[in-house]
């Protein structure tokens, strides 16, 4: 009963769901905070919201901290004694839309590839995720175009869309399928009515989405490059140099690594999300610094995204969530600097809001 | 789980002045199951640690004798550099790696070598300078350039007498400017040393180190002119690799991690790399 087989729940079914696996693991759901909902430890049922678009952050930090310790130093008769923890802790993340889930796949690229990240490792191990499939997409979204959504391909433990009154499920690793087989009260066997109904849902949350993203095309114009400098300046001279864009993305996993000592013999030596449209990101020693202008940062930050991500691993490093969208003061985000790029308007601002070029045909 | 992050202890057993706030460091590893285990090949780098400053790459500058201790070649320029500076024998810092790709030896066995090393980078060339005049046999004829800023920042400058004394082995040597020291060398730019010296650029391989702007000249206006072939000159470039192991972001250029992919690329490599390099 892998993959290949659906199954349903009846909508209901979801809080006593969750409600027994939360007697042995921790469930990070979203949790409604005034006008926002995010990501966060629930320690009640009722907390739980599921009438949300997309949380303003992705669980990105429950796997890749904002700021982590990674060791205790202490000096000790002469040598240096170094300490470590590593958070054991078994955890389930209900909710997580499919673009997050995406990006999850490339921090894996990143953090376990020929080096291993034991502090993120640990934590992805020990993490069941169940992504509930988006169905009424925000307006800055754009995954249809990054291939990340709204339905995941992969990555997830179970996958949940929610059709009238019940949610179509996918098992897709032994973690989903041990949860389907100690609750198994609570599923049912799927039919092709169901999967009819969840084709046309997800087909028609495709059309909903506002946003432009053409990927491939724009990917081949950076790499043949044929985006004048103009457009990197205009863009340069709009960035504020806060370096929202990288810490509201799902796929951003930059870092930097600093000593914090608390007394002369000890202290601590920490990371902490990094962005590389930031002036320090490529300072080095003696003053020198390859990216001193804000147009060679921005530049770089989006050939990084889409030529660098295409040429190593195959795929654009964007999931089309776009929180940079929301986020950016400047309007330097994805969404934006694609459609730049594809209007061939290089050294002058294009309000993407009113341009009707910018909305998806179907 | 082995964690990457962790550094291993080692101590200072040796410091030598090689210039004005220039220093050769040797150290050793505290743990001897550590000292034993470690082992790494010309062109790698380290990262050092020192607790409560820092952490930063650096190029060993030794070639692997003896077991557990190895040396780094540091100039006083930033703020953990300039701690370590202030360090004696006997003090004690962290150390992660090896790391990177180091150069290609085997691969230049029966071919003529020209090194080209321009201040610092003198310090990643010299394991492999090291090592190839220990396997004399294998390799061609060796000629060294070596260019210093002022007499008084010639690098390494006993071996590069005694590398000179070595059968088939040339060593040149200039410095851009006297600063009111002796010298009675050459006096001009690195280059200047392409007219002293005669090498088959069909057979040969180039190493060249130091600032970017010497290796730009160095390859565009006389390697490549001179015959070379793109992927028979290599260098090594840097950034501030602040996790050495693909994590961290801060060496990514174009499609390279340099503390992964590099620091040694040959010309090849490095001509396709974006326009900061």
């Amino acid at each position: 009963m892998m993959d290949n087989s659906l199954l349903t729940m009846n909508k209901e079914y979801i809080i006593p769901l969750l409600r027994r696996i939360h007697k042995n693991q921790e469930i990070i759901a979203p949790v409604k905070e005034k006008e926002d909902v995010l990501f966060s430890v629930i320690k009640s049922m009722d907390e739980i919201t599921l009438d949300y678009k997309n949380a303003v952050l992705s669980p990105k930090g429950f796997f890749f901290p904002q700021q982590e310790v990674i060791f205790k130093y202490k000096e000790v008769s002469g040598d240096y004694e170094l300490s470590f923890t590593i958070t054991d802790k078994k955890r389930l993340i209900f909710g997580i839309r499919s673009c997050d889930l995406k990006a999850l796949s490339f921090l894996d690229a990143v953090y376990l590839g020929r080096y291993k990240d034991p502090y993120y490792q640990k934590k992805r191990e020990d993490t069941t995720l169940i992504n509930l499939v988006c169905v009424s997409p925000d307006t800055n979204c754009f995954c249809v175009y990054a291939n990340s959504g709204p339905m995941a391909e992969e990555g997830f433990d179970l996958q949940f869309v929610p059709l009238s009154n019940r949610f179509t499920i996918h098992v897709g690793s032994k973690k989903g399928q041990d949860i389907v087989e100690k609750y198994h009260y609570l599923f049912q066997e799927g039919t092709q009515k169901d999967l009819d109904e969840e084709y046309e849902v997800v087909h028609e949350t495709k059309t909903k989405f506002l946003r432009y993203g053409e990927f491939a095309t724009i990917t081949q114009k950076l790499i043949q490059e044929e985006v004048e400098e103009s457009l990197w300046k205009m863009l340069g001279d709009r960035c504020q140099n806060c370096g929202g864009c990288a810490y509201v993305c799902p796929t951003c996993s930059c870092f930097n690594v600093i000593d914090r000592p608390t007394t002369e013999r000890e202290g601590v030596r920490i990371r902490t999300w990094d962005s590389c449209t930031l002036f320090g990101f490529t300072h080095l020693a003696e003053g020198l610094n390859p990216r001193k202008e804000k147009k060679d940062r921005i530049k770089r930050r989006f050939y990084h995204k889409l030529d660098c991500y295409m040429g190593r691993w195959g795929t654009c490093g964007c999931v089309g969530c776009g929180r940079c969208v929301t986020a950016c003061l400047g309007g330097i985000d994805m969404s934006h600097v694609i459609h730049q790029i594809r209007m061939e308007e290089y050294g002058e601002y294009i309000s993407a809001k009113d341009s009707e070029d910018y909305r998806y045909k179907g | 789980m082995e964690n990457i992050y962790l550094p291993k202890t080692a101590k200072i057993i040796g410091i030598k002045d090689e210039g004005l706030d220039l220093k050769t460091f040797t150290f050793s590893f505290i743990n001897s199951e550590v000292k034993e285990a470690f082992s790494y090949k010309p062109g790698q780098f380290l990262e050092l640690s020192i607790f409560g400053v820092g952490e930063v790459p650096i190029s060993l500058s030794s070639s692997q004798i003896e077991k557990g201790s190895f040396q780094l070649t540091i100039y006083a320029i930033g703020e953990v550099t300039r701690s370590l500076h202030k360090m004696k024998v006997g003090d004690v810092v962290g150390i992660r790696g090896p790391f990177g790709n180091g150069f290609p030896f085997d691969e230049a066995k029966g071919k003529d070598i020209l090194f080209v090393g321009g201040g610092i980078g003198m310090a990643p060339l010299r394991p492999l300078i090291k090592d190839m005049i220990d396997n004399r046999s294998d390799f061609g004829h060796i000629i060294i350039l070596h260019g210093a800023r002022t007499p008084r920042y010639i690098i390494f400058r006993d071996e590069l007498k005694e590398w000179g004394k070595v059968e088939g082995v040339e060593v040149h040597m200039t410095v851009n400017r006297v600063d009111g020291e002796k010298w009675d060398g050459e006096i001009g730019l690195i280059t200047r040393l392409f007219d002293k010296i005669e090498i088959n650029p069909r057979n040969s391989v180039a190493f060249v180190c130091g600032p970017l702007f010497m290796i730009h000249i160095v390859v565009e206006d006389y390697l490549l002119k001179m015959g070379f072939q793109e992927e028979a000159i290599i260098s090594t470039l840097e950034r501030h690799m602040k996790c050495g192991v693909g994590h961290c972001g801060h060496c990514n250029v174009g499609p390279k991690y340099i503390c992964i992919d590099g620091p040694v690329f040959t010309y090849r490599e490095m001509k396709i790399l974006p326009k900061e390099f």
